[in-house]
């Protein structure tokens, strides 16, 4: 399979604190890919850099072998971004956030609520609640949806599970599957075993730079990692 | 093109959520117009009582008692009744009357009366026949205020009326004895005379049509004060829309702008749908207000926009009549009251986003704006005329933007809408959303 991203020698800095200092990796087609690290290693800035919402200092970054950054609209049209925040409208409701998303989209959001993402995701219950009185997970699959309704080729996502129950992440893992089992790409991060067990390959970010997990590991071994 | 669809549908979304918080936004504002009407009750119950207290005096009448003075004291009663009656004296001193002088001091020193007439005996008599006893008028060496002096000029007037009267009186007499007039003639045209002066010096109003005439444009007390009203509504009733105005926070702000969404723009159609619907609603109610003016002109005295103007008419029976003139520029007025609401509107909730967005917090945005308005509006003259403020506070008021909301208020209200005024409030609303807005792009 073609590499559908490639990052190479990527380097960020805040300030005088250097971030990334050369992070390298690359993504294949219908891949999952897992991306673990301490807390404050870097992980949620090279998230935000392969979204288009930050700019490296240096290095290049290549979408099916094109550079996003010279290329308009391709971060939109390509990536579907969860952030660990949700970017929702509070004062909306559920169906409103998904129209606005699914203005410009080419696909249907009355069909999709029937058959595609927002209905997998089961937020069809929802649909005129407004967001700021959904629960955590509620608003986590809504996020979710949001940043699908393009149904864009690669998703990345920043802690998709954090502070979630057993249920609801269970629910999110079973349509990631659903999602990479039509040829789509994840790119997550995570502190959850159960999150990282999805995924076909593992990166660990430390000290800046990427270093590539033989298999995928967890429990001790994967501590041992973060750890060394 | 796709950059616009995102625009369009952000603009109707947020329409449809300041408009969903309608019934939040009324319930909110029906609390705070509940607590504006029982303060401004309050007020005006206070100010009445004060009113009364401080500037009524009463005044202590004492009567002669000797027997052929008893029969005098039924018209002098007569008189002080009929005096009482006039406008001008029954807003300055209500009369009591006593018939012992030391009683009445007694009252003056315990405060219970502010001023003491003693007549002396043979009181008419003596002035019909040139004698002219005067009446002692005792007051006390303290408590001079407003209304004593209002009142001791009330009497130097009287004694002015009456001195000339009385010398006309006297002409008279003096005309029909070198005439060779007989007693007769000299008694009859006495009687005569002093019923005549009697008549005319006392009831001075049968000479008088008072006429009041509302509308003239000028703002009145209590147009002044429903400017205030009405534009501290409009501020506190952004505390109701703190939800809707505030910052959307980084996250979306950074997902907006991914899809070619500045936040900047998101904030602005924010402003423009509170505004919008505070517009609507408020349209309605002026509209209303405007046709009430016409059927119930007490609410004319607030506002004189559907510019009837209103005349009362006391006749010399002292019967009154109503006339209410059409003003040919009631219309456009209106009209134009209707577009100056429109620019009120997001001169006010562009103003409450700027505090939101600095105070960043939803309960630290409300205190801000609540506060600060409050400081701005004393500034700017909004609860005491800026004459009676010091000169500094004046200066600081000028350069408020409350100043000039407050200025729109009360063209809207009188019907006198400037385009200056609308120019400087619309200038305010774009560069309060100019702010925000760049604020927000920084993302």
């Amino acid at each position: 399979m073609t590499n559908i991203i490639e990052v190479d020698n990527i380097c960020k800095n805040y300030g005088l604190k250097k971030v990334l200092k050369g992070a390298s990796f690359y993504v294949k087609q219908g891949e999952c890919v897992g991306i673990v690290g301490a807390n404050g290693c870097g992980k949620s800035t090279l998230l935000s850099i392969l979204s288009g919402i930050n700019k490296p200092r240096k290095g290049t970054l290549t979408y099916a072998g094109k550079n996003p950054f010279k290329n308009k609209g391709m971060f939109s049209d390509m990536i579907g971004y969860v952030p660990q925040e949700n970017p929702l409208m509070e004062q909306l409701s559920v169906y409103d956030n998904l129209k606005f998303w699914y203005c410009d989209s080419r696909r249907d959001l009355k069909q999709d609520l029937v058959s595609g993402t927002p209905a997998a995701l089961g937020l069809g219950e929802y649909l005129y609640t407004r967001v700021d009185k959904l629960s955590g997970g509620m608003k986590k699959r809504l996020s979710i949806a949001c940043a699908l309704a393009n149904f864009p080729p690669i998703i990345i996502m920043d802690e998709p599970g954090a502070s979630l129950d057993i249920v609801c992440k269970e629910d999110i893992k079973s349509y990631l599957k659903k999602y990479l089992s039509v040829g789509g790409t994840v790119i997550l991060t995570s502190h959850e075993e159960c999150e990282l067990a999805l995924c076909n390959r593992m990166y660990l970010l430390k000290d800046g730079v990427m270093q590539e997990l033989e298999g995928c590991p967890n429990g001790e071994k994967l501590m041992e990692y973060i750890r060394l | 093109m796709k950059k616009i669809k995102k625009h369009r549908m952000l603009f109707a979304l947020q329409m449809k959520a300041a408009f969903m918080a309608l019934p939040k936004i009324m319930a909110g504002m029906l609390v705070f117009a509940v607590l504006m009407v029982i303060m401004a009750i309050a007020l005006v119950k206070v100010t009445e009582s004060t009113d009364d207290k401080a500037n009524v005096m009463k005044v202590g009448v004492v009567y002669p008692q000797s027997e052929e003075s008893k029969e005098e004291n039924m018209y002098i009663e007569q008189a002080f009744g009929m005096l009482e009656n006039v406008d001008a004296v029954k807003e300055a001193c209500t009369f009591v009357n006593y018939y012992s002088e030391e009683n009445a001091l007694q009252d003056m020193k315990a405060s219970n009366i502010n001023a003491v007439i003693v007549l002396p005996e043979k009181f008419i008599s003596s002035i019909l026949y040139g004698e002219n006893t005067p009446a002692r008028i005792v007051f006390p060496s303290s408590d001079v205020n407003n209304s004593s002096v209002v009142f001791r000029e009330i009497l130097r007037s009287a004694a002015s009326d009456l001195s000339s009267a009385q010398a006309g009186i006297y002409a008279v007499d003096d005309t029909i004895s070198e005439l060779g007039g007989s007693d007769k003639d000299r008694e009859n045209a006495n009687t005569y005379m002093n019923l005549r002066y009697i008549a005319y010096v006392i009831d001075r109003e049968a000479y008088y049509e008072v006429v009041d005439v509302n509308g003239d444009r000028a703002s009145s007390a209590v147009q002044f004060y429903t400017a205030t009203g009405m534009l501290l509504f409009l501020l506190m009733g952004g505390i109701t829309c703190v939800e809707l105005l505030k910052s959307e926070g980084r996250v979306l702000n950074v997902a907006l702008k991914r899809f070619g969404v500045t936040p900047g723009a998101n904030h602005i159609y924010k402003v423009l749908g509170v505004s919008t619907v505070f517009w609507t609603v408020i349209s309605v109610v002026y509209a209303l207000v405007s046709l009430m003016v016409v059927r119930f002109p007490v609410v004319a005295k607030a506002v004189t926009v559907v510019g009837s103007i209103k005349e009362t008419v006391v006749n010399s029976d002292g019967s009154k009549k109503l006339i209410i003139q059409y003003n040919d520029a009631a219309l456009t007025d209106v009209l134009l009251g209707v577009c100056a609401l429109a620019v009120l509107m997001l001169a006010v909730f562009s103003f409450a986003g700027v505090i939101f967005r600095i105070a960043g917090k939803s309960v630290s945005g409300v205190i801000l704006l609540f506060l600060l308005s409050v400081v701005m509006m004393f500034c700017a003259g909004c609860f005491m005329p800026i004459s009676m403020l010091p000169s500094v506070v004046g200066k600081i008021g000028t350069i408020t933007p409350i100043r000039y909301m407050f200025d729109m208020c009360n063209q809207i209200l009188t019907g006198s809408v400037e385009l200056l005024t609308v120019g400087i409030n619309a200038l305010f609303a774009v560069a309060f959303m100019g702010i925000v807005a760049f604020m927000e792009n920084r993302v």
